[in-house]
C-alpha cells in the first residue's frame, strides 16, 4: 500500500468553513461520504483534520469542494504563521493524558494574577520592540501561561497574538517586513526556543530594523536561560537590543507556593477532571503537597486526576506511572475496536518510546518501517502492521503522522520505564537512527 | 538527523532528572559517535548538563584526532557545558600532531596553545601554564626565522600565559 501525501490547512479556516455552512463533524462526514469519499471518513478524522491541520493531499480538494469554498481558503495564511493553542478535550478521539496538555487546557486557567498582570503591562508599554524570556522546569506552567497572554491581548486588546508555528514559518524578508509594519500590534510567542535559536535571532533582527510604530512582543519560552540564551546576547546581530533594556527575563515561579494555594489548585484540578470524566467529585489532596514535586502545576494536577479516579497515589513515578497506565489501557481499547489481539499492546508501548524520542513519526511510510522491524511484531502479517500504524497516528494526531506522548514529562517516563529492556533499548535506538 | 537530536535531548533531561540514565545517553551516542558528537554539542549549548560531560568520556574512551578537529570547531570559546569535550578533543588532537613526524613544530605548538586555553577555561591553570610555556617556547624559536607568520600566535599565546598567570 502506498503512503499517503499529506497537506497542511489552516484547522481554525476548516472549523469556520464548516460552521459558516452550519454543518455539524457529522453532517460534513456523510457529506463527505455522499461525495464517494473513502468510508473511512468519520467524525473522527475530520476532528483529526481540525485539531492538527494535517489532511491527505487529495482530501484538501474535497474538502473544499464539499464545504463550497475555494481550496486556499483552507490553506494557513504566510501571513500569520502563528495560533493560540488551544483546544477543548475531546475524550472521542483525544488519548486520555491529553487531559493533561497545556494545549487543551482541561483544566481552567487559575491564579497567576500576577505573571498576566505583568506582562499585560508589559504588552502595553509604549516602546516598539521588546522580548521576554520565561523560563521553568517542564510541567511548570510556561505554555499554559503563554497561551493565557496571548487569549487575552488577542480578545480583549484586539492584538495579532499566539505561537509561531515553525512549519507553516518561512524566513522571507519581504513577508515578515509586512507582517511587522502591519499597524496592529503583535505578540510572538516561540516554544522551545532554545531550540530555535536561529530562528528567534533572525526574527529579532528583522523586528529591530522595521519602520513601523506598532509594539511587538517576543515570548521565548525555555526549561533554562543555557549557554544557547547567553551566544544569542552575545551575537552580533542583536547584541545591542538584547543587552539592553527592551530585554527582560521571567523565572516563571510554581504555580502556588503554600500547601492551602496548591490545595485550592487541586480542587480545581478535580473539579475539572470530574466534569470532563462525568464522574462525580471526589477530592482528596495529597499530604505532602508542599513537596518540591508540586511546584510543577502537571504534577498537581496529575494528582488530581487520580484523586477524581479514586486512586491513591505516592510520589512522583507513581504519578507518571499512573498516566502512562491511563494510556496502555486506551491503546487496549483502540486494539479491541480494532479486532486486534490484545497481546500486541507491547508494540504499541515501544513504537510510543521511539516516536516520543524521535519527537514523533514524520509520515506514514517511516510508521511502517519502524513498526515492521520491531522484533516483537516480527512475522506478523502486513495488515496488522499497518492497522497498529493507523491506530497510532489516530490516538496521537499532530502535523507529521504520529506524534510523541505528551507532556513532555510523561513521554520522559514511558522511555525511561522501557529502558530496563536492554534489547528493545539497543533496537530502539537504531531505529530512531533511521528517522529523519 | 532531526530525530536524532530530539533522541540525545530527551535523553539529556532524563539524564538531568536521574543520572542513572546517564548511560543511556552514552549508549544512544555509540551507536554512531562521528555522526552524533556534533548534535551532541548542540544539544549541549541548548540544554546544558550531562551530555557534555558524557561526550567527553565517550569521545575519550573513542579517540580519534580526525573527529576531534571536526567537534573543535564546533566548540565556543567560552563553554561551561562543554568544557571537558574541549579539554579532551584538544588533547587527542596535540597527541596526534606530536606523534607525527611530518608536521611542522608551529602547527604543534599552535595545537599546544589551544589545549591549554581549554584547560584554562576549566581552572586546570598548573596544566595550562606547563602546555603554553612549551608552545611559547617553540614560537620563540620559529618567530626568529619568520616573526610575520608566527608572531600574532606568538602574541595570543603570551596573552593566554598572562590570563593564566593573573
Amino acid at each position: 500500500m502506498a503512503a499517503t501525501k499529506i497537506k497542511r490547512i489552516d484547522p481554525a479556516k476548516l472549523s469556520r468553513a464548516r460552521m459558516q455552512t452550519g454543518w455539524s463533524q457529522e453532517r460534513l462526514a456523510s457529506e463527505l461520504q455522499r461525495a464517494g469519499v473513502d468510508s473511512r471518513t468519520s467524525v473522527r478524522t475530520l476532528q483529526t483534520y481540525e485539531s492538527t491541520g494535517r489532511v491527505p493531499d487529495p482530501m484538501v480538494t474535497i474538502l473544499a469542494n464539499v464545504l463550497d469554498v475555494p481550496e486556499q481558503e483552507l490553506l494557513p495564511d504566510a501571513k500569520a504563521p502563528w495560533r493560540i493553542p488551544l483546544m477543548t478535550y475531546d475524550p472521542s478521539w483525544m488519548p486520555p493524558a491529553a487531559l493533561l496538555r497545556a494545549d487543551v487546557g482541561a483544566v481552567e486557567f487559575h491564579f497567576r494574577e500576577k505573571e498576566i498582570a505583568s506582562l499585560r503591562q508589559w504588552c502595553s508599554t509604549p516602546q516598539r520592540t521588546m522580548a521576554m524570556l520565561c523560563v521553568g522546569p517542564g510541567g511548570i506552567g510556561k505554555t499554559r501561561l503563554a497561551t493565557e497572554i496571548c487569549r487575552v491581548m488577542s480578545q480583549e486588546e484586539s492584538w495579532r497574538a499566539g505561537f509561531l508555528d515553525y512549519k507553516a514559518c518561512v524566513l522571507d524578508l519581504e513577508l515578515w517586513k509586512d507582517i511587522f509594519n502591519d499597524p496592529s500590534p503583535l505578540l510572538l510567542v516561540m516554544d522551545y526556543a532554545d531550540h530555535r535559536s536561529s530562528i528567534v535571532l533572525w526574527l529579532l533582527q528583522e523586528a529591530i530594523k522595521r519602520n513601523g510604530r506598532n509594539n511587538i512582543r517576543f515570548l521565548f519560552l525555555a526549561r533554562k536561560a543555557g549557554e544557547w540564551w547567553e551566544r544569542l546576547k552575545n551575537s552580533d546581530l542583536a547584541r545591542e537590543f538584547l543587552r539592553g533594556p527592551a530585554l527582560s527575563r521571567l523565572n516563571l515561579p510554581p504555580i502556588a507556593l503554600s500547601k492551602e494555594k496548591r490545595e485550592k489548585s487541586h480542587a480545581i484540578a478535580a473539579k475539572a477532571f470530574g466534569f470532563a470524566l462525568s464522574r462525580p467529585l471526589s477530592w482528596a489532596p495529597p499530604e505532602n503537597l508542599e513537596d518540591e514535586c508540586f511546584g510543577r502545576a502537571l504534577l498537581i494536577h496529575m494528582h488530581a486526576l487520580a484523586s477524581v479516579e479514586g486512586v491513591s497515589l505516592k510520589g512522583e513515578d507513581g504519578l507518571l506511572d499512573y498516566v502512562l497506565g491511563r494510556e496502555r489501557a486506551y491503546w487496549e481499547g483502540r486494539l479491541t475496536e480494532a479486532s486486534l489481539p490484545v497481546s500486541l499492546l507491547p508494540a504499541l508501548g515501544q513504537m510510543m518510546v521511539i516516536a516520543t524520542l524521535a519527537g514523533g513519526i514524520q509520515d506514514e511510510e517511516d510508521g511502517l518501517t519502524i513498526l515492521s522491524k520491531l522484533s516483537f511484531l516480527k512475522d506478523r502479517p502486513h495488515d496488522v502492521i499497518h492497522a497498529l500504524n493507523q491506530i497510532l497516528s489516530d490516538c496521537y494526531p499532530c502535523e507529521n503522522w504520529i506524534g510523541p506522548i505528551l507532556p513532555d514529562l510523561l513521554g520522559e517516563r514511558l522511555i525511561e520505564t522501557h529502558a530496563s529492556d536492554g534489547a528493545f533499548t539497543k533496537a530502539a535506538f537504531q531505529l530512531v537512527r533511521l528517522l529523519k | 538527523m532531526q530525530a536524532a537530536k530530539s533522541a540525545i535531548t530527551t535523553l539529556n533531561r532524563l539524564a538531568h532528572r536521574r543520572p542513572e540514565n546517564e548511560k543511556l545517553v552514552e549508549q544512544f551516542l555509540l551507536e554512531d559517535i562521528d555522526s552524533l558528537a556534533p548534535l551532541a554539542i548542540e544539544v549541549a549549548i541548548e540544554d546544558g548538563d550531562p551530555v557534555g560531560l558524557i561526550l567527553a568520556t565517550v569521545l575519550e574512551r573513542h579517540p580519534n584526532p580526525r573527529r576531534a578537529l571536526t567537534l573543535l570547531s564546533l566548540i565556543p570559546d567560552n563553554t561551561v557545558a562543554l568544557r571537558q569535550v574541549g579539554i579532551t578533543v584538544a588533547s587527542q588532537i596535540l597527541a596526534a600532531s606530536v606523534a607525527s613526524v611530518s608536521l611542522p613544530k608551529a602547527i604543534v605548538a599552535d595545537f599546544r596553545t589551544t589545549l591549554a586555553f581549554r584547560l584554562a577555561e576549566a581552572g586546570r591553570l598548573v596544566e595550562a601554564r606547563d602546555e603554553i610555556l612549551k608552545a611559547i617556547s617553540v614560537y620563540e624559536d620559529v618567530c626568529l626565522e619568520d616573526f610575520d607568520k608566527h608572531g600574532l600566535n606568538f602574541a595570543a599565546s603570551q596573552s593566554i600565559l598572562s590570563g593564566i598567570l593573573q
